[in-house]
């Protein structure tokens, strides 16, 4: 199966006439024969596409282009409508299948945020399972995390932490130092900060506050969470999907003393937060694993919750498929995953 | 403000080096000095044995190499045969061992994950928690370790010439330490030390906090004797007043106010003279360094110039090792960088100042011929100290000619002031670092250009 990374904004899989996470390949008419523009979309400025297929909403999975016609799923479609995207969006569930002239393309949940897919590509060149990014087991706030029942040729996967160092703790430790974090903070009469994204990661955050793993001695306090206004719209979205997230208001420098914040951190930059005093700062991310990035960042505490695989998951996942080939994708060192693959007979290589 | 550890164990006596690792780890992440003094102290609190205290502070804050000598000396009545050399085995020994231990390929998996973390320890305590192949050669049950425990594997590292026995002192901890403590062990034997170790200042503060001590009565008595660990001890008997300069401190010089020379005379012997607030006097057997330590406890210059101070503040740490190895005198050397710590050559007021003699004034990245490059990095290479990830530490004994174009106020450096467009000239080895420029020189560049009113 021929695949053809567009740099950094994904891939398209050409004899599919799909692109994943990026844009599709635009062809005039004049560099097309035959049937070859059968199996792919036309714009609307009289060019030849490949189908789009969105995996989520982060940034560096979706358009750039803010027209380009897509596919995703619906809690993707209502995240990506909220952060400006005006190109035509068509909604497909988890599991249902769309069926295109040359390749059959199905969702499944891959456990990163509300709404995010793997895409499974079905094709006379062999079957490609796209991972996006995935988080197994998912985190509280997602759609679950399903592989699909049927063989898999290629997997596509990310292993953005594809080093031993990194092995998270589970949700439930996770969420209760978060806890922990915000109930220490406040009673030292100091306004406990949250670092994180402003999608998936702020959500679970406020899930893990308004969800704690209470054991009987813990105080509990129900303050309401203040989040960055960038992330307003976008936890409307998961409340608007069903997901809980407790009591919440978009943020306020007059009334926010006290109460957790939640800002992704270059807003702590800016002259607003600067006012702001007696705060503690802990910051939300895989890469709060390493004391580098800590000592960098400034952080009062650190919390190492993560919405991609860690290594061992990732190593688990690619046993799971078992796939003919395994190809990596954003990492910056995958050798080292594709060395673990290679002990155990799974062939590897970066994509 | 410390986030309490809900998981502490109460039972787990006070001390146990589980909770000296735990504290050490909190405090490192602590930022502000003052709650990094207070979480010590805390500590140094629950001690009970005055010898557990001083064991905290010696893990904590000194040279391995320089405790166990003086451990050593203590216990064998002579110096150790060997020289003053590693107490565990290498950064890069231990590294290949560990990766054996969890059953990885050091240069591929090690390395790498070597790299992103920018630490060997810390990435040996990641690996050692997730790998399960380290799991499994862990006992289920680690055993308890004991300030006085670890002490004696440094001791036992220490004695050891050899690397592989070294390794499998390593491998018996491995299996019966928690990660977080083999660390934390590492860091005592002396791999990455800058990076884990207190300033003095922090561990002279928590002393007194424990002991209601005056802390600049500690830190006066910490400058005299130079010794941590017996500061320590002057403070738990209550001797912090009592004269102390005599006692186990070996030091080419010692800081004083000229007013102090005659309180501390009838202590020395005649002649003494003080020089930009230092008592120097003349050996009498006019030797140019200091060489007699078990006759006197004070070093001595002959030269009594300024060269010849700068000279020894440079050499004397070579000529210490070497002359103190028959001695049957207790002593401790004192590094170059404490002494600097203690007198900056010109400085007559007798305090003690900025323990940095280095401050940044501008950045080069070029001017170079690749030839110049490549001997610029021999250079360094061979005068690397310490390795703090990608930065290395080095000897400060390179002298390079910089030309610059400007050099304009800058209140965002530590100089006040930067070069501007600061490029490469030259190697300089006819010069030494002595005669360098100062900052002084460059800042009076920087006033006679205002004073010009040039742009």
């Amino acid at each position: 199966m021929e695949i053809q990374k567009n740099g950094y904004h994904g891939f398209c899989l050409p004899q599919a006439g799909v692109a994943l996470d990026g844009p599709g390949r635009r062809t005039p008419d004049s560099q097309l024969s035959g049937t070859d523009s059968e199996h792919l979309e036309r714009t609307s400025d009289g060019y030849n596409t490949d189908h789009v297929f969105i995996s989520h909403a982060h940034a560096d999975h979706a358009p750039r282009n803010r027209n380009t016609p897509v596919f995703t799923t619906p809690a993707t479609a209502a995240l990506i409508r909220a952060r400006g995207h005006k190109g035509l969006i068509r909604e497909i569930p988890f599991g249902e299948t769309v069926s295109l002239p040359r390749a059959n393309v199905t969702f499944y949940p891959a456990g990163h945020i509300l709404g995010s897919a793997m895409i499974f590509v079905e094709s006379e060149a062999g079957s490609l399972l796209y991972s996006g990014d995935c988080r197994t087991p998912p985190s509280p706030v997602t759609d679950g995390f399903e592989l699909p029942d049927r063989p898999v040729d290629f997997l596509v996967i990310e292993a953005t932490f594809g080093l031993p160092i990194y092995k998270w703790a589970t949700h439930e430790e996770l969420y209760h130092r978060i806890h922990r974090f915000y109930i220490d903070t406040v009673d030292h009469d100091e306004t406990p900060v949250f670092l994180c994204y402003n999608l998936g990661k702020a959500q679970e955050v406020m899930y893990a506050l308004a969800n704690p793993a209470i054991e009987e001695d813990t105080p509990s306090r129900d303050d309401k969470v203040q989040i960055h206004h960038a992330g307003v719209a976008l936890c409307n979205v998961y409340e608007q999907f069903g997901i809980s997230l407790g009591s919440w208001e978009t943020f306020d420098p007059d009334t926010c003393k006290g109460k957790p914040l939640i800002m992704p951190a270059q807003a702590m930059k800016n002259e607003v937060m600067q006012k702001l005093t007696r705060y503690r700062t802990a910051y939300v991310s895989g890469w709060a694993t390493l004391e580098s990035k800590i000592a960098q960042m400034g952080m009062d505490a650190s919390i190492p919750l993560s919405d991609h695989l860690d290594f061992f998951e990732l190593l688990q996942v690619c046993r799971s498929v078992n796939p003919k080939k395994v190809l990596l994708t954003h990492s910056p060192n995958p050798d080292i995953a594709i060395h673990f693959l290679e002990m155990e007979g799974i062939q590897a290589s970066p994509l | 403000m410390m986030v309490s550890d809900r998981k502490s164990n109460s039972s787990v006596p006070a001390a146990a080096f589980t909770h000296f690792s735990t504290v050490m780890k909190t405090i490192h992440r602590t930022r502000s000095r003052q709650q990094k003094t207070v979480l010590f102290a805390d500590y140094l609190a629950t001690l009970n044995a005055p010898m557990d205290v001083r064991r905290a502070i010696r893990f904590a804050g000194v040279e391995p190499s320089l405790w166990i000598r003086t451990h050593y000396i203590k216990k064998s009545g002579h110096a150790p045969v060997h020289a003053i050399g590693k107490t565990g085995a290498g950064n890069r020994t231990v590294a290949l061992t560990v990766a054996d231990f969890c059953d990885i390929d050091y240069e591929i998996v090690f390395k790498a994950c070597r790299n992103a973390t920018g630490s060997t320890l810390e990435t040996i305590e990641l690996l050692l928690t997730n790998m399960p192949q380290a799991h499994r050669k862990r006992s289920g049950n680690t055993s308890l370790w004991h300030l006085s425990d670890v002490e004696q594997i440094c001791f036992q590292s220490f004695q050891e010439r050899k690397s592989t026995p070294k390794k499998q002192i390593l491998i018996d901890c491995m299996r019966t330490m928690p990660p977080d403590q083999v660390r934390a062990l590492l860091h005592v034997m002396g791999l990455e030390h800058a990076r884990f170790r207190l300033p003095p200042e922090i561990l002279l503060d928590a002393t007194a906090r424990t002991y209601n001590n005056r802390p600049d009565l500690l830190h006066k008595s910490f400058l005299f004797n130079g010794l941590l660990d017996h500061t320590v001890a002057l403070a738990q008997d209550g001797k912090l007043n009592e004269p102390w300069f005599q006692l186990l401190r070996s030091t080419p010089f010692i800081l004083t106010t000229a007013d102090a020379t005659n309180f501390l005379s009838e202590y020395l012997p005649k002649p003494a003279k003080v020089l930009y607030g230092v008592i120097l006097y003349a050996n009498p057997k006019n030797v140019p360094l200091s060489g007699y330590f078990s006759e006197f406890t004070i070093g001595v210059l002959a030269d009594q110039s300024k060269t010849g101070f700068e000279t020894t503040l440079t050499d004397q740490s070579e000529t210490v090792s070497e002359t103190a190895r028959d001695s049957n005198e207790d002593y401790h050397r004192m590094e170059a960088s404490q002494a600097s710590d203690t007198f900056r050559p010109g400085d007559t007021s007798g305090k003690t100042t900025s323990p940095k003699t280095f401050i940044p004034v501008g950045k080069i990245s070029s001017g170079f011929t690749q030839n110049e490059l490549e001997r610029l990095n021999q250079l360094l290479r061979e005068r690397i100290i310490e390795r703090f990830g990608p930065v290395r530490s080095i000897r400060p004994e390179i002298v390079v000619e910089v030309l610059f174009d400007d050099i304009r106020p800058n209140k965002r450096t530590k100089a006040g002031f930067s070069l501007q467009a600061a490029r490469f000239q030259s190697l300089r080895p006819d010069i030494p670092p002595s005669q360098c420029s100062t900052i002084h020189e460059l800042t009076r560049l920087l006033k006679e250009k205002h004073k010009r009113g040039s742009p």
